[in-house]
């Protein structure tokens, strides 16, 4: 079940006609997602509302020719990855710029059109919710693991001391609960 | 690292959550082994997955207004040198440097107890720089009237999760807040933000833990003397 089973997105609609106050909506709506997407990607803050900007501004420029059918969510979640990789390929250019996780931007990088597919099948309602269901289908203790490492940005130390439990306990747990996530994901979105 | 002990880290690094160390190792592993990228592939595209559920956590305000522009500018407020042209933009500010570093000597402002460098108020281009008594480095560069500012760390500590360094420019007597960073294991930091900065003005930095509130400045580890 797409988005578009529920016909034409509202926001979409009004932005097409230049409604600024639709950009605004959108941004309370997705912006939080759109920026801890080019956050995962640049790990800079500055960096990242640069890129989220950026495809706000590009989102607008494009309005008035907006395919109204498709899903703006996956269609500006697209534009911020992009933007976002942008930045790392300029940043690399500039030989004494800090790149960290050289192999995650080249998997970044190489991965695109599939992490694209991902992005877009995540900005459908259904998968989704399934992503949603497998991680509250979790054991609490593996659900906490994911919360604390991918949402809190604690290291694994950190959640080692807070949890009471060793680091490879963590390890442990953050692995079990990723290959269930990933399993979820994969039977829809990955090949 | 064994192939054995990545695969143990391999959610973690795919996540961006290792801590720097082990995070060297398991790229030094992955430049060298080829057999772990599928994993890696699906592993990254759940990360990514999960942020985009995060729905309940606001982006930050700075943001909110940075976007809430767009309309009125016709698309047109976006950073100087962004994307692709980001690099030339840093290139050109290292040159300026180096021209401004021969008169920072005269001004016998890189003192140890921290100084800064002003730049006549006719010329179009600015650097400022804050120096440390150990070493530390912070520059501030950009063309007068512009809308960002380009910031270059050198010699500071990679602050632990939970504390950022955030820069101020004192303006009339206000600490303004110019943005905040990290800087990467080295120390260093090289980015823009979206601040026009007006020559004369006062610079510090601070260290604030992310849960402070981000208008309240700590105590500066730099600023400009006077
Ligand atoms: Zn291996």
């Amino acid at each position: 079940m797409r988005d578009m089973v529920r016909g034409p997105d509202a926001l979409a609609v009004r932005l097409r006609a230049g409604d600024a106050s639709a950009l605004e909506e959108l941004f309370e709506r997705d912006g939080g997602p759109a920026f801890r997407l080019a956050y995962r990607v640049l790990r800079d803050a500055p960096a990242a509302e640069d890129a989220v900007q950026e495809a706000f501004a590009q989102l607008w420029e494009r309005a008035p020719s907006l395919n109204t059918s498709g899903s703006l969510r996956s269609l500006l979640m697209t534009m911020v990855h992009r933007r976002a990789l942008d930045q790392v390929r300029s940043r690399r250019r500039w030989p004494s710029a800090p790149v960290e996780g050289e192999a995650l931007l080249r998997i970044d990088e190489r991965a695109t059109e599939l992490l694209e597919r991902v992005i877009e099948e995540v900005s459908s309602e259904a998968l989704r919710l399934r992503l949603r269901g497998a991680l509250l289908a979790l054991p609490p203790e593996q659900r906490t693991v994911v919360e604390l490492s991918h949402g809190g940005g604690l290291s694994l130390p950190e959640i080692a001391s807070q949890e009471g439990v060793s680091l490879g306990t963590v390890k442990s747990r953050l692995r079990l609960a990723m290959q269930k996530l990933s399993l979820a994901l994969k039977d829809e979105a990955l090949p | 690292m064994t192939c054995d002990e990545l695969l143990e880290v391999l959610p973690a690094y795919a996540l961006g959550v290792l801590e720097p160390e082990e995070q060297a190792a398991a790229e030094a592993h992955l430049a060298e082994c080829g057999e772990h990228d599928s994993e890696l592939v699906e592993l990254r595209a759940t990360s990514l997955a999960l942020d985009l559920l995060r729905e309940d956590e606001p982006a930050p305000e700075s943001l909110r207004a940075r976007v809430a522009a767009i309309p009125a500018g016709h698309g047109a407020p976006r950073r100087v040198g962004a994307s692709r042209h980001w690099w030339l933009a840093a290139a050109a500010v290292v040159a300026l440097l180096a021209v401004f570093a021969a008169g920072w000597g005269t001004h016998a402002v890189l003192d140890g107890g921290g100084g800064t460098s002003g730049v006549p108020a006719s010329a179009v281009q600015y650097a400022y720089a804050l120096q440390g008594a150990n070493g530390e480095f912070v520059s501030f560069t950009g063309v007068e009237g512009a809308s960002t500012v380009t910031v270059k760390m050198a010699g500071l500590s990679r602050l632990p999760s939970g504390q950022l360094y955030r820069l101020w420019a004192i303006r009339d007597g206000q600490w303004v807040k110019i943005g905040q960073c990290n800087t990467n294991a080295q120390g260093g930091w090289l980015g823009d933000f979206a601040f026009a900065l007006n020559s004369g003005e006062a610079l510090a930095v601070t260290v604030e833990s992310t849960s402070a509130d981000p208008q309240a400045p700590g105590a500066p580890i730099l600023r400009t003397q006077g």
